[in-house]
C-alpha cells in the first residue's frame, strides 16, 4: 500500500520513470546520443560490446535510457530489454546510405515485437552535420515510416557532435509519455 | 516429521524465478539490491538461478559497490553456463576498469579473470592492458593475476598482445606487492608451458630480493619459491642470495619459513664452504623447532618436511631430537611421523634416550602407534651397531609383557635384527619359541619360522616346532606357506634325519599338487628337483651365506629426496611423490609451441579447448595422459606444479573485501588425481597393483581405476569381471589398457551398466572384481559399492511434493540412525557438498540447538530418498532419517551419508 501511495503522489507532481530504449545499428550515434543527454558532453566512444544505461532528468520525467550495443553479434540479445520498455529511440547514422536498408529491416523487425506494441518510437536521423546527410523526409522514406500503425512516433534531424535536435526530440517524447 | 513442520515447505504462489524477476527489474533501487542478495542466497544453497542471467547483469551498472560486487560474484558463478549472453557484461568491465575509484577497476579485472569464457576473452584485453599500467598498485598486482589467468583460458592472444612481456616488467615495478604478484603469475604460467617464458636474471635477481623485505608474507612465499628455482652462477651468489633471505626464518608464517627452507637447501648445493654449510644449518633448526609447536595440523605437514630435511641433512637437528619425543596428547598422525623422525635421528649419542622413549610408547594403548615403537627399536637396533645390545633387551623386555600383538611385531624386527648381525644375538631364540602359540599375524609367523629353519641346528626340537604348524598348512596365507616350504627345506638339509624327511614329503605335496598359487608352486618344485637331483647342490643354494642387511630408514632414492626437497612446502613434500604424479595438468603446452615442434600431437587428438578441460575432466585426464605417453606432447615438467592456485585468491580476496564471499574454485583435477584406494596391493599382484573406486560423472557410473606394473614382465590383454551385485552393476564394455610396461601405470574410466547381474538377497555393497591379464594369473579383489554413485541429477524434489511423498509413506518405511562421525561445519557449505552427490537441499528448519534439514535424493530405479538431518552444528555427531519406498536401503544409505558428510 505504501508503494502504491508514493506513485499516486509523484504522478501527482509529475515526477515520472520511464524506460527508454536507445536502438540502431553500430556507428549511428547511440552512446554519444546518451552521454550527450546524460552529462552534456561529447565522449569518445568504442564500439559497445554490451550496453549502457543512465538516467536523464528532463521535463519532469526522469528517464532511465539504456543504449544496447549495434553489432550484429548484439542484436539479437536486443529483446532481453524489451518488457517494459515506453519508448524506443532508433538512432540512424543519417550519412550512411549504404545501410538504410538494414536499419530499415531491423527498425520494423522491433516494432514486430509484442513486449513493445504500447512503445512509443523517436526516431532520430543523426549526423547532420556530415555532407551527405539525408534529411528527416529522406529517412522517413527510407525506413517507411509511414507503414506504423497504432502508434505515436515521430522524427527529427540530429547531430550529437553540435547537439542539435536531441532535445527537441526528448520534448516531444516527454509530452507523449506523459499524455 | 510431525504435522506443524510442513509450514517450512510453505511455497509462493507464483513461484521464486519469476518473482525474483520482477523484482530486479524494479525502478527502486532497494529493492533490486535486496532481488540480487536473494538471488545470491539461493545460488549458494545450490538453486539454478542461472535464468535470470540478463536481469542479473543488467544491475551491473551501479554506483553502489555492494550491489556491484554481488553481481560480479554471480558473474563468475554462472557465467560459464551462459556463455553467449557473458558478452552483454562486457562493456561494463570496459568502463569499470576506466573508473575512477581504484577498487571498482581491481574489481572488474579480477572479475574479468575469473570468468572463464573464450568467446569474450578476447574484448577483455584492452581493458587488461590499461590495468597493468595503472597509477594504483592494488590495479597492477590484481591485473598481473589476471593475465596468468587469462593465459590459462588463450596463451596465443596472451603472448600476441604481449602481455608477458609487460608481465617481466612488473617485475620492476617499485611497488613490492606488484612484483610478488607478477613473479606468482610467471611462476604459474611457467608451469603450464614448456618454453622457457620466466627466468630470473642478475637485474631482476636484486628486484626480487629487495621486494622480498616489503611485500606481504603470501608475496614473500612467491618470491621465495621463485628464487629457490634460480640457479647461482656460484658459489658467492649463492652466498649472498642466502644471506638476504636468512631473515625470513625468523617470519610468523610458516608458510614463509619452509620456503626460506627450501630456497636456502637448494642454494647449498652450490656453496662450498663448510663453515658457511655449518652456521646455515645452525640457523635452520630454531624455526623448524618453532613450527612444532603450532597446531597439530602444521605440525604434520612440517615432520613430512623435517622428515625429507634430515635426511638429505641430518645436522640441522642433530641436537633437537626431544622436541620429537611424542606427547601424550599428540594426535595419532603426529605420533606416526615423529616416530619416522625419532629414528631418523637417533644416534650413539642421544640412543639411550630414544630408546627409553620408545619403549614408553610401547605400552601405550593405540596399537598401531604401540607396533611403529616396537619396530622403531628394531631399526635403531640395526642401524647402531653398538646400541644393538640395549635395543634387543628392550625388545625382550617388551615381549615379556606378553601382549600379543606387541610380541609378533619383536618377532619381526628381530628376524632383521639376525640377518643384520649374524651370529650374535641367536641365543634369545629360545626366549622367542615360548611364543610360538600367540603368533596369529602371518608376518609375525612367517618371521618366526623363517628363524626356526635358519637356525634349525641350534634348535633341539626345531622339527617339532615346524611339525606343529604344517596341520594347518593349507590354510595359511601364502606368506606363512612359502616360509614353512622354505624351512622345511632348511631344517631337511641340516638334520635328513627320518622326521624332517616326512615333513618334506608332506610340504612338497602340500605346495605343488594340492595350491593353486603358482609362486608356491614354483617354488616348490625348484626344491624338489634340486633335492632329488643333487642335494649337495641343494645346500649351496639354500644354506648359502646371506647378504647382510642395512638400515634402511633413509630410505627414499637420493633423485627423489632431490625431487621432493626442490618442493618443500607444497603438497609434494606432504605425500612425499613428485607432483606430476599426483597433479595431473589439463594441458601443459601452449598452443603455439603445440604448432610448430609438436604437430603430431595435434593429430593424435590432443585438445587444446580450456572450456573442455574444464568442464570434462574425467574425458581429458584419460585421453590427454595417454596421448601424452604416445605422442609425447607434453613433457611432463619435473619444477613444482603445486602452490599457486590457492594463495591467489588470498591476494585478490583481500582488499576488496570478497573474502568471505563464495568463489567457485575449478576443480578439474581434484576428485580424480588422488589417491583411489588400492584394492590389490602389488605384493599380492605380483608386481601389478590395481586402485579402484566406482565414481559418478555427467550421470553416469563408471569404474575409476589404476593400473601400476612394479614387475618386471610387460603386461598386456586386460580383462575384467564383476560378480553378481545387489545392483547388478556390471561393464559396459571391454576394459581399454593399453600394454603395461614395466614400471608404468594408467588410469581408466570404465561405463559401468546396472542391473545386469543381480545377486539375489537383500541389499549388500558388496563388488567382487575379478581382473586378467595374459601373463598372470587371475586377480580376485572386493570392492564397496557406496550407494551416493546411484543418486541421479534429477533428484530434486519441490517442497509440497516431498511433504506429499512424506505423508503418503508409512511410519514403518521410516528408518533412523546416529552417524556418530559425521559432522556439519557449516549448514551452507554442507547443503553444497551434498548437492555435488546430487543429495539435494528441500527446506530446513532449527529446533533448540539443533539445525534440521530436509533433503532429497533419487537412488537406483528412481527409487526417492527422503532425508532428514539434525544436528548440532560443529558437534560430531548427525541423526539421519530416511523414508523412502524401498527401506531396505537404508543401512547402505546411511554408510554414503556417512560417508559424505565426513
Ligand atoms: N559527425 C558526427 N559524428 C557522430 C555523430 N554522432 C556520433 N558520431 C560519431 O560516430 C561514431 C560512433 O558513435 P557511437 O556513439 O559510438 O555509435 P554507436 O555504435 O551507435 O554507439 C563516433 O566516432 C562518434 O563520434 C554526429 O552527430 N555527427
Ligand atoms: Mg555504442
Amino acid at each position: 500500500m505504501g508503494i502504491l501511495f508514493t506513485r499516486m503522489l509523484s504522478s501527482v507532481f509529475g515526477n515520472r520513470e520511464a524506460r527508454i530504449l536507445v536502438l540502431g545499428l553500430d556507428n549511428a550515434g547511440k552512446t554519444t546520443i546518451l552521454y550527450r543527454l546524460h552529462m552534456g558532453e561529447v565522449v569518445s566512444t568504442i564500439p559497445t560490446i554490451g550496453f549502457n544505461v543512465e538516467t536523464v532528468q528532463y521535463n519532469n520525467i526522469k528517464l532511465q535510457v539504456w543504449d544496447l550495443g549495434g553489432q550484429t553479434s548484439i542484436r539479437p540479445y536486443w529483446r532481453c530489454y524489451f518488457p517494459n520498455t515506453q519508448a524506443i529511440i532508433y538512432v540512424v547514422d543519417s550519412s550512411d546510405t549504404d545501410r538504410l536498408v538494414t536499419a530499415k529491416e531491423e527498425f520494423h523487425a522491433i516494432l514486430e515485437e509484442d513486449e513493445l506494441k504500447g512503445a512509443v518510437v523517436l526516431v532520430y536521423a543523426n549526423k547532420q552535420d556530415l555532407p551527405g546527410a539525408l534529411d528527416d523526409a529522406a529517412i522517413t522514406e527510407a525506413l517507411e515510416l509511414h507503414k506504423i500503425k497504432n502508434r505515436q512516433w515521430t522524427i527529427f534531424k540530429t547531430s550529437a557532435i553540435k547537439g542539435e535536435g536531441l532535445f527537441e526530440g526528448l520534448d516531444w517524447l516527454s509530452n507523449t509519455l506523459k499524455a | 516429521m510431525s504435522g506443524h513442520d510442513s509450514k517450512y515447505f510453505s511455497t509462493t504462489k507464483k513461484g521464486e524465478i519469476p518473482e525474483l524477476k520482477e523484482e530486479l527489474n524494479s525502478q527502486y533501487k532497494d529493492k533490486k539490491k535486496d532481488a540480487v542478495k536473494k538471488v545470491i542466497a539461493a545460488m549458494t544453497v545450490g538453486k539454478d538461478v542461472s535464468s535470470l542471467f540478463t536481469d542479473v547483469v543488467n544491475c551491473m551498472q551501479t554506483e553502489n559497490l555492494e550491489l556491484k560486487k554481488l553481481v560480479y560474484l554471480y558473474l563468475i558463478n554462472y557465467a560459464k553456463s551462459q556463455p553467449d549472453l557473458a558478452i552483454l557484461a562486457v562493456n561494463t568491465f570496459v568502463k569499470d576498469s576506466q573508473d575512477p575509484n581504484p577498487l571498482i577497476r581491481a574489481l572488474a579485472v579480477r572479475t574479468m579473470g575469473c570468468i572463464r569464457v573464450d568467446k569474450i576473452t578476447e574484448y577483455l584485453c584492452d581493458p587488461l592492458q590499461r590495468c597493468l599500467k595503472d597509477d594504483d598498485p592494488y590495479v597492477r598486482k590484481t591485473a598481473a593475476i589476471c593475465v596468468a589467468k587469462l593465459y590459462d583460458i588463450n596463451a596465443e592472444l596472451v603472448e600476441d598482445r604481449g602481455f608477458l612481456d609487460t608481465l617481466k616488467d612488473l617485475i620492476s615495478d617499485n611497488n613490492p606487492m606488484v612484483v610478488a604478484n607478477a613473479v606468482a603469475a610467471l611462476a604459474e604460467i611457467q608451469e603450464n608451458s614448456t618454453r622457457p617464458i620466466f627466468e630470473i636474471t642478475s637485474h631482476t635477481l636484486s628486484k626480487l630480493l629487495t621486494a622480498l623485505n616489503e611485500c606481504t608474507e603470501w608475496g614473500q612465499v612467491f618470491i621465495l619459491d621463485a628464487l629457490s628455482r634460480y640457479k647461482a652462477a656460484d658459489a658467492r651468489e649463492a652466498e649472498n642470495i642466502v644471506e638476504r633471505v636468512t631473515p625470513r626464518l625468523q617470519h610468523a608464517n610458516c608458510a614463509v619459513v619452509l620456503s626460506a627452507v627450501k630456497m636456502i637447501l637448494q642454494q647449498m648445493e652450490l656453496i662450498t664452504s663448510i663453515d658457511v654449510v655449518r652456521n646455515l644449518c645452525k640457523k635452520m633448526a630454531p624455526p623448524l623447532v618453532t613450527l612444532l609447536s603450532a597446531e597439530p595440523e602444521i605440525q604434520y605437514v612440517a615432520l613430512r618436511n623435517i622428515n625429507l630435511i634430515v635426511q638429505k641433512r641430518p645436522t640441522i637437528l642433530a641436537h633437537e631430537i626431544k622436541v620429537f619425543f611424542c606427547k601424550y596428547n599428540d594426535p595419532i598422525y603426529v605420533k606416526m611421523e615423529k616416530l619416522e623422525i625419532m629414528i631418523k635421528l637417533a644416534s650413539d649419542r642421544n640412543v639411550d634416550q630414544v630408546l627409553l622413549e620408545f619403549k614408553e610408547y610401547a605400552t601405550e594403548v593405540d596399537v598401531d602407534f604401540v607396533r611403529k615403537a616396537v619396530r622403531a627399536i628394531g631399526r635403531c637396533a640395526i642401524k647402531l651397531e653398538r646400541a644393538a645390545e640395549r635395543c634387543i633387551s628392550v625388545l625382550l623386555e617388551l615381549i615379556k609383557i606378553k601382549v600379543n600383538y606387541v610380541v609378533q611385531e619383536a618377532i619381526i624386527v628381530i628376524k632383521d635384527i639376525f640377518r643384520r648381525y649374524p651370529n650374535t644375538y641367536e641365543s634369545i631364540i629360545a626366549t622367542l619359541c615360548e611364543s610360538l602359540d600367540t603368533l596369529d599375524e602371518p608376518e609375525a609367523k612367517a618371521s618366526m619360522i623363517w628363524i626356526i629353519g635358519e637356525y634349525a641346528e641350534r634348535i633341539d626340537n626345531a622339527d617339532e616346532l615346524l611339525e606343529s604348524f604344517l596341520e594347518s598348512f593349507p590354510e595359511e596365507p601364502a606368506m606363512v606357506q612359502l616360509q614353512l616350504l622354505t624351512a622345511t627345506v632348511k631344517l631337511f638339509l641340516k638334520k635328513p634325519t627320518e622326521g624332517p624327511q616326512q615333513m618334506i614329503q608332506v610340504v612338497l605335496n602340500n605346495a605343488t599338487v594340492e595350491t593353486d598359487n603358482p609362486d608356491l608352486r614354483d617354488r616348490a618344485y625348484i626344491y624338489w628337483r634340486l633335492l632329488s637331483t643333487d642335494p649337495e647342490a641343494a645346500k649351496d643354494v639354500v644354506l648359502a651365506e646371506k647378504p647382510v642387511i642395512s638400515d634402511d630408514s633413509n630410505s627414499l632414492d637420493p633423485s627423489l629426496l632431490d625431487e621432493l626437497l626442490a618442493n618443500i612446502a607444497t603438497l609434494s613434500s606432504v605425500y612425499h611423490k613428485p607432483p606430476e604424479t599426483f597433479v595431473s595438468r589439463a594441458k601443459s603446452t601452449s598452443t603455439r609451441q603445440d604448432d610448430e615442434e609438436y604437430a603430431d600431437a595435434v593429430e593424435t587428438g590432443y585438445s587444446e579447448s580450456p572450456s573442455y578441460t574444464v568442464e570434462n575432466p574425467a574425458v581429458t585426464s584419460t585421453s590427454s595422459s595417454t596421448v601424452r605417453q604416445t605422442g609425447s606432447a607434453a613433457p611432463a615438467s619435473s619444477s613444482a606444479p603445486t602452490s599457486p592456485p590457492a594463495p591467489v585468491q588470498d591476494l585478490l580476496g583481500d582488499l576488496i573485501g570478497l573474502d568471505n564471499a563464495i568463489v567457485p574454485v575449478d576443480q578439474p583435477t581434484a576428485s580424480y588425481g588422488p589417491a583411489l584406494p588400492v584394492l590389490l596391493p602389488s605384493s599380492t599382484g605380483q608386481g601389478l597393483q590395481i586402485s579402484a573406486q566406482l565414481v559418478r560423472r555427467d550421470g553416469q557410473v563408471f569404474y575409476s581405476l589404476l593400473l601400476e606394473n612394479s614387475s618386471q614382465m610387460v603386461l598386456d590383454g586386460f580383462m575384467i569381471q564383476f560378480n553378481k551385485n545387489t545392483f547388478g552393476l556390471a561393464a559396459a564394455g571391454p576394459l581399454q589398457i593399453p600394454t603395461l610396461q614395466p614400471a608404468t601405470s594408467t588410469r581408466t574410466l570404465l561405463p559401468m551398466v546396472l542391473f545386469q547381474n543381480l545377486s539375489p538377497g537383500p541389499p549388500n555393497s558388496l563388488l567382487q572384481v575379478a581382473v586378467k591379464n595374459n601373463q598372470q594369473p587371475v586377480w580376485y579383489f572386493n570392492d564397496k559399492i557406496p550407494l551416493h554413485i546411484f543418486f541421479s541429477e534429477d533428484g530434486r524434489m519441490e517442497r509440497t511434493s516431498f511433504l506429499e511423498t512424506w505423508k503418503a509413506l508409512p511410519d514403518s518405511n521410516e528408518v533412523a540412525k546416529d552417524l556418530l562421525v559425521a559432522v556439519i561445519h557449516s549448514i551452507d557449505t554442507t547443503i553444497e557438498h551434498l548437492a555435488t552427490a546430487n543429495v539435494f537441499f528441500v527446506a530446513k528448519r532449527k529446533n533448540a540447538n539443533k539445525d534440521i534439514l530436509y533433503m532429497s535424493a533419487k537412488g537406483p530405479r528412481g527409487i526417492p530418498l527422503l532425508i532428514e538431518l539434525t544436528a548440532a552444528v560443529g558437534v560430531p555427531g548427525v541423526k539421519c532419517a530416511v523414508k523412502t519406498p524401498s527401506p531396505e536401503l537404508a543401512p547402505l544409505f546411511f554408510d554414503a551419508m556417512e560417508n559424505l558428510l565426513k
